[in-house]
């Protein structure tokens, strides 16, 4: 009788020893795989702007601004003189924004320069006084909308 | 002996009721019903997935872009690779950081890092989303061998970032010099992608207990949000 209850208690063992994989199976064992991958890159902003400013010996300004940095740039210049004694600033590629700001039109490349912006003062109105042209330059990271050169906030000009 | 054969035969009809019940379960796991192919689908048991970029296996995301202009967009397409006969269910989690200096920049918001999903074939789950990472749900699933219709066919990092400088000025006497630092150059994005495949057959109780999702609904080959 003891050795019946034996092997019956055996046989039940190894029964739940073979109803394990039941339970895994039960308890979510689905097929399923997955691939990962991972990646990125750094984000240069920094950037290096000179201006060159000539005067000869009459008092007029050339300027120029050369982007030295390694990101690309816009540019503007605002001009601060007396209107009545300067001729209207001008330059290939150079635009009055109306908002006192000189745009120049292109996006300056890492090592590129503007071409001259020429402020030169009006022969026939001199004033008797000293008198100074003051530049003000402004350089911007080149941003975009999509595939189109963003305006910076508060510039006026858009035509890149 | 009449005991010793009793005690054989039900031992031996307990074997015979696990392993038949056993076949059976592993048969219905891997069965689609719809397709027919039951017999090639029993012989190769198992799924998988690759995420694939811009045509091939991805390896190291982006690695392409080494200039980066704020507010462009840059092509690169990111879409799911089913590597077996069988057909699953897929889904991609993405991850999206910024690290400064090699280490994670929470200060930088991951929407800066934009990548926008092509929504006819895939669909977010909103209950599965942070400010970091985002799940994208294929709709219909992958047939055995097939590419996935893109996930993301660009990458562009918002102009936001380039917002914050401060300048300083030197002069010898003929030139001055304006140098303008930005206050988030040199921050790096970072985007993990994962891509994970289920079993077609009994998915909705797979989609529930693996992906441990309860708003996805998985219907005769089809995700959707419930």
């Amino acid at each position: 009788m003891m050795k019946r209850n034996k092997r019956y208690l055996l046989i039940a063992f190894l029964s739940l020893l073979l109803l394990l994989p039941y339970g895994a199976h039960l308890t979510g064992a689905y097929f399923s795989d997955r691939d990962e991958a991972k990646g990125g890159n750094s984000i240069k902003l920094g950037q290096t702007v000179t201006i060159k400013e000539e005067i000869d010996s009459e008092g007029n300004k050339d300027i120029t601004l050369n982007n030295t940095g390694d990101t690309p740039v816009v540019v503007r210049v605002a001009v601060f003189a007396n209107a009545a004694y300067i001729e209207e600033p001008a330059g290939e590629n150079w635009v009055n924004g109306g908002d006192g700001y000189y745009y120049y039109k292109k996006v300056l490349a890492p090592g590129e320069s503007t071409s001259v912006l020429e402020v030169n003062l009006k022969k026939e109105n001199i004033p008797n006084y000293h008198f100074e042209i003051v530049i003000i330059e402004e350089a911007e990271r080149v941003t975009y909308n999509g595939d189109s050169v963003a305006r910076p906030d508060g510039w006026a000009y858009i035509g890149y | 002996m009449k005991r010793k054969a009793v005690t054989f035969l039900a031992f031996f009809s307990l074997l015979i009721a696990v392993f038949a019940g056993a076949a059976v379960y592993g048969t219905r796991a891997v069965l689609n019903p719809s397709d027919g192919q039951y017999i090639s689908d029993i012989a190769t048991a198992e799924i998988g997935v690759e995420l694939w970029e811009n045509g091939k296996k991805a390896e190291t995301l982006y690695s392409s872009l080494t200039e980066i202009d704020p507010g462009k967009s840059y092509e690169d397409t990111i879409a799911v690779k089913n590597t077996t006969e069988n057909e699953e269910y897929v889904r991609v989690v993405v991850r999206k950081y910024w690290n400064t200096e090699g280490e994670k920049d929470t200060s930088l918001s991951p929407s800066l890092i934009v990548l926008s999903p092509e929504s006819s074939s895939w669909f977010e789950n909103p209950n599965e989303r942070t400010a970091e990472r985002s799940v994208y749900y294929l709709r219909n699933s992958l047939k055995g061998e097939e590419l996935s219709a893109a996930l993301f066919t660009s990458i562009s990092i918002d102009k936001e970032i380039a917002k914050n400088y401060s300048t300083s000025t030197s002069s010898d006497g003929k030139v001055i010099t304006v140098t303008y630092t930005y206050d988030n150059d040199n921050a790096e994005f970072v985007v993990e992608m994962e891509a994970q495949s289920l079993q077609v057959p009994e998915g909705q109780k797979a989609v529930t207990s693996v992906w441990g999702v309860t708003n996805i609904a998985a219907d005769n080959g089809v995700l959707s949000l419930k």
